[in-house]
């Protein structure tokens, strides 16, 4: 049998999650011209874990908006890998490609960076080659960019690893000729969007709420105390509750009218926003290191609040600052305003 | 406050909130994204030259429908070419007072930033930033009602802010991205020669 390779085209979309990288290279080999529903303008993910606001995408909604134009996306499991690989095998000789979920801990055997620990990664089956012995891998993830042979045997150890819960596959079927994602489909992200906006709104309310609530108590206890290095933090505790207001402002703004560069506008507020909370962060380790004693300060407590945003260009971030302040004195001061914290 | 020559900023193609609302129509206009405006009855006419502290400034249009006012979000106001002392707004903060920075821009591109803080339209003792309480609102329109705030000695209004420019020949300005700041007016007033 002769070999096949598909020619896929490493995608573009940096910072994306990997199987949203797929399924653009997917789409780009398909012949869809601009795939918006991953457009980056538009790429938000959020769910709530444990209480906490946990930003993830909302996976149900991609699967109905490529259904909008005609693109199923079937994810398959099956515990076997003989049964799965007669399936996937299938389509790649019938020549489409085929996304899988690979450990990447086996993966590192042949080519991705090393990081030592098993996760999923979704990569590309683009052919299978050397008879049957090989199987063509394209990693388009932009950090990666692979295209090479792997055996089948180590793909398989891949896929069915029992640390990633193997063996699992996205078929995706497209109608006969690639249509246009159009209008309507922007105006479904937008709609969804502005929904987006509103919890990320009310998220941000409790942790304006809480700075608002450090500064406050800060220059509390730097009056108690006559600290100004705790004065100093408080006034930056201050402009850090400013800069999550006017954040919070976008939202709100984001929620009430559609605005294509919103993204980018609140990825550029934030960027600023996550400076000063570090530097908030740096401020009270260097201020616990230097004033123990004197402040009575004895160990660290977390407080804050502390979420996952993702937002396209700019990735993960972990929101959270640790105020770590035990001052005995403040134990004395009786009033401390509500919401703020106390060891 | 002893003026030099004045220049009123025409900001009309500017305007994207609608502030205010008449008494007849109070679901007219969003000031602060969750529905509340200003009563058109207690502002100064439509298109009207007010004075503020001797600052000339034209009131914009409080028709029904109109968009009278700037959310910041990263606007450019261009300005005749000139050396300025300082420049006034009639402005306010929706919600809760607010600080962040502009930046004028000289002709050659160079921008040079500086503090804009706007207290919030809802006045309790004293203004956070030292402006000028320019107008005073007998209360604010909810969509339902009109909300009298004097028994509670709370006024809403637009206050007048003064921002002191470089010496340097500016052509624009360049407004921060914050919509929780609106700007109804502004007039620049120009260096002694």
């Amino acid at each position: 049998m002769k070999d096949t390779i598909l020619d896929m085209p490493f995608s573009d979309c940096e910072y994306y999650p990997c199987e949203l990288v797929a399924l653009d290279s997917f789409l780009t080999y398909s012949g869809y011209d601009t795939p918006l529903l991953i457009h980056k303008e538009w790429h938000f993910r959020y769910t709530r874990l444990d209480n906490r606001p946990h930003i993830e995408f909302n996976r149900t909604s991609l699967e109905e908006r490529l259904k909008q134009s005609g693109i199923r996306i079937a994810r398959r499991h099956h515990p076997d890998v003989e049964f799965a690989w007669s399936r996937v095998s299938q389509i790649l000789n019938a020549g489409h490609p085929v996304a899988i979920l690979a450990d990447t801990l086996i993966l590192e055997q042949h080519y991705y960076p090393g990081r030592g620990h098993h996760s999923g990664h979704y990569i590309i089956l683009a052919g299978i080659e050397d008879g049957g012995e090989s199987v063509c891998v394209i990693d388009p993830s932009w950090i990666v960019r692979f295209k090479g042979k792997m055996p089948i045997s180590s793909l398989k150890s891949a896929w069915q690893s029992q640390a990633i819960s193997g063996c699992n596959w996205v078929e995706t079927l497209l109608p006969a000729a690639p249509g246009i994602i159009g209008s309507e489909d922007v105006c479904d992200v937008i709609t969804e969007n502005c929904e987006f906006m509103g919890h990320l709104y009310e998220s941000v309310k409790t942790g304006v709420a809480e700075r608002d609530g450090h500064g406050r108590y800060l220059n509390l206890v730097s009056k108690q105390t006559d600290t100004s290095e705790l004065l100093r933090l408080g006034e930056h505790f201050k402009d850090l509750t400013n800069q999550w207001i006017i954040f919070r402002n976008l939202c709100l703004r984001g929620q009430k009218r559609a605005q294509k560069d919103m993204a980018s506008r609140l990825q550029k507020r934030l960027a600023r926003i996550l400076e000063m909370e570090n530097e908030a962060f740096a401020m009270m380790t260097e201020l616990l290191s230097r004033r123990q004693g004197i402040l009575n300060i004895a160990n660290q407590k977390m407080i804050g609040f502390n979420w996952w945003l993702t937002i396209p260009g700019l990735g993960s971030n972990l929101v959270d600052v640790s105020i770590a302040i035990h001052d005995r004195a403040s134990e004395g001061l009786g009033r401390v305003p509500s919401g703020v914290f106390l060891c | 406050m002893a003026m030099r020559n004045t220049q009123i900023l025409d900001l009309t193609g500017h305007f994207n909130n609608d502030g205010i609302s008449s008494d007849e129509d109070r679901t007219d206009g969003d000031f602060t994204g969750t529905g509340q405006t200003f009563p058109e009855e207690d502002l100064p006419p439509s298109n009207s030259r007010v004075t503020y502290s001797g600052v000339p400034f034209t009131f914009p249009d409080k028709s029904d429908g109109a968009l009278n006012n700037i959310s910041l979000e990263g606007q450019r106001l261009f300005v005749s070419k000139g050396y300025y002392e300082r420049f006034f707004i009639l402005g306010a903060a929706d919600v809760t007072s607010l600080e962040d920075s502009l930046a004028v821009v000289s002709e050659q591109g160079m921008h040079h930033d500086l503090p804009l803080q706007l207290s919030s339209w809802r006045l309790g003792r004293n203004l956070k930033y030292g402006e000028i309480p320019a107008i005073r609102c007998s209360g604010f329109h909810f969509p339902s009602q009109h909300v009298n705030t004097e028994r509670l000695d709370v006024t809403y209004g637009i206050w007048m802010q003064t921002i002191l420019l470089p010496r340097i020949p500016i052509t624009s300005i360049l407004l921060p991205d914050n919509p929780g700041m609106h700007i109804f007016a502004l007039t620049l007033e120009e260096e002694a020669a």
